[in-house]
């Protein structure tokens, strides 16, 4: 599988923030999560281990958030979580450990709700310049503003310094003028 | 801004460096004098005194009466410089500390400027003239990205996958605390341990 099949399948995206956040104030996008578990299969151990020990200190620290509990019998762990924009991701949490969890939560609880995609560009303005873009007349002489065109001397090839043949040429005139008048 | 007061040897000034080269001389008799009123001015130490003062006092205007209007700042953020202005986006990737809802100050800042003026630092900006702020909106990780090594005819292959971390600040604010050349009394104790 190529890149390019990869990105076609994948999507790409500008860096965005929904409704303004953090102009003024932050709020934040998490709304609701749910933990899904078995009570008796090993696959669960992990979630249930969380749920004793690190769940009560999640939900008094994240007010904010509508914390689910949802045992499910024989059936693999998961969780789930439900943002402000309308967003949602599932996490596979099957087998894994309390601290996988606990990671996993962190990372569901400081997501925006939008899906991840390749980013195109890591910054984003709505003002892309604020003493104007570039021009071609920029710092040049303002006559010619005023000039009028079709003007031989613009339409010319650029004049440049003389060369070092032609000093030489000049030099050498100069230095065979001396000898004659001498 | 200061075009009134230059002639031509300042203009002159001005374009230096550019590649472009200044208008040609032969272009400069041909427009009518009736339109174009310059004059030639001397070159002098004094004179360049005198119009950095000129300068500095516009800007001070512009600060002090508060109408530079939405300024914009360079700011170096791990080891990358951005460009921003307030209500801007900066995606921070790799490690980074902070997470959603903090609000931290940046405080090495290259260059601020504003619609009229820039005023560049050697190479920061001292803490006590400018104020930009940012605040982390979302920290989530990056898509995933695969690493996939063969080795032709070797029977070896490999692949590994990464996600690293992203932080979206959202810069909310850049302002001027003082005017230029004008230090407060005590400088740099803001925020500072000793």
């Amino acid at each position: 599988m190529t890149s390019q099949t990869w990105n076609r399948f994948w999507g790409s995206t500008f860096v965005k923030a929904p409704l303004q956040n953090g102009v003024g104030r932050y709020v934040q996008q998490l709304q609701r999560i749910t933990f899904k578990f078995c009570k008796t299969h090993g696959g669960s151990r992990g979630m249930r281990d969380f749920i004793e020990k690190d769940l009560i200190e999640f939900a008094r620290m994240n007010p904010g958030v509508v914390v689910y509990l949802k045992p499910r019998r024989h059936r693999s762990s998961c969780l789930k979580a439900e943002y402000l924009n309308g967003g949602e991701e599932y996490i596979s949490a099957h087998k894994q450990s309390s601290e996988e969890i606990k990671k996993w939560v962190e990372y569901l609880r400081t997501q925006s709700g939008y899906s991840v995609e390749r980013l195109r560009k890591y910054q984003h303005t709505d003002r892309p310049s604020i003493q104007g873009p570039w021009t071609p007349w920029m710092h040049r002489d303002q006559c010619i503003n005023i000039a009028e065109y079709p003007q031989e001397e613009l339409s010319c090839a650029v004049k440049r310094e003389k060369t070092a043949t032609q000093e030489l040429l000049e030099k050498s005139k100069i230095f065979v003028g001396v000898n004659n008048s001498s | 801004m200061l075009r009134e007061t230059r002639g031509k040897l300042s203009l002159a000034s001005q374009v230096r460096g550019l590649r472009t080269r200044a208008t040609p001389a032969v272009l400069r008799t041909s427009v009518q004098p009736s339109v174009v009123e310059q004059e030639v001015v001397e070159h002098t130490p004094e004179a360049e005194e005198e119009l950095t003062k000129y300068a500095i006092q516009r800007v001070n205007d512009q600060i002090g009466e508060n109408k530079h209007g939405r300024l914009f700042a360079v700011i170096y953020l791990q080891g990358k410089q951005h460009l921003v202005t307030a209500e801007d986006l900066v995606v921070v990737q790799g490690p980074f500390a902070p997470t959603i809802g903090d609000t931290f100050r940046l405080e090495k800042i290259l260059a601020v400027g504003g619609r009229d003026f820039t005023l560049l630092g050697r190479p920061l900006l001292h803490k006590d003239l400018v104020n930009v702020e940012a605040t982390v909106v979302e920290k989530s990780l990056s898509h995933c990205r695969i690493f996939f090594y063969n080795r032709r005819r070797k029977n070896s292959r490999k692949t590994k996958f990464e996600r690293e971390t992203h932080t979206l600040l959202r810069i909310h604010r850049v302002e001027l605390l003082h005017k230029v050349n004008e230090a407060p009394d005590i400088e740099g104790v803001d925020g500072r341990i000793f």
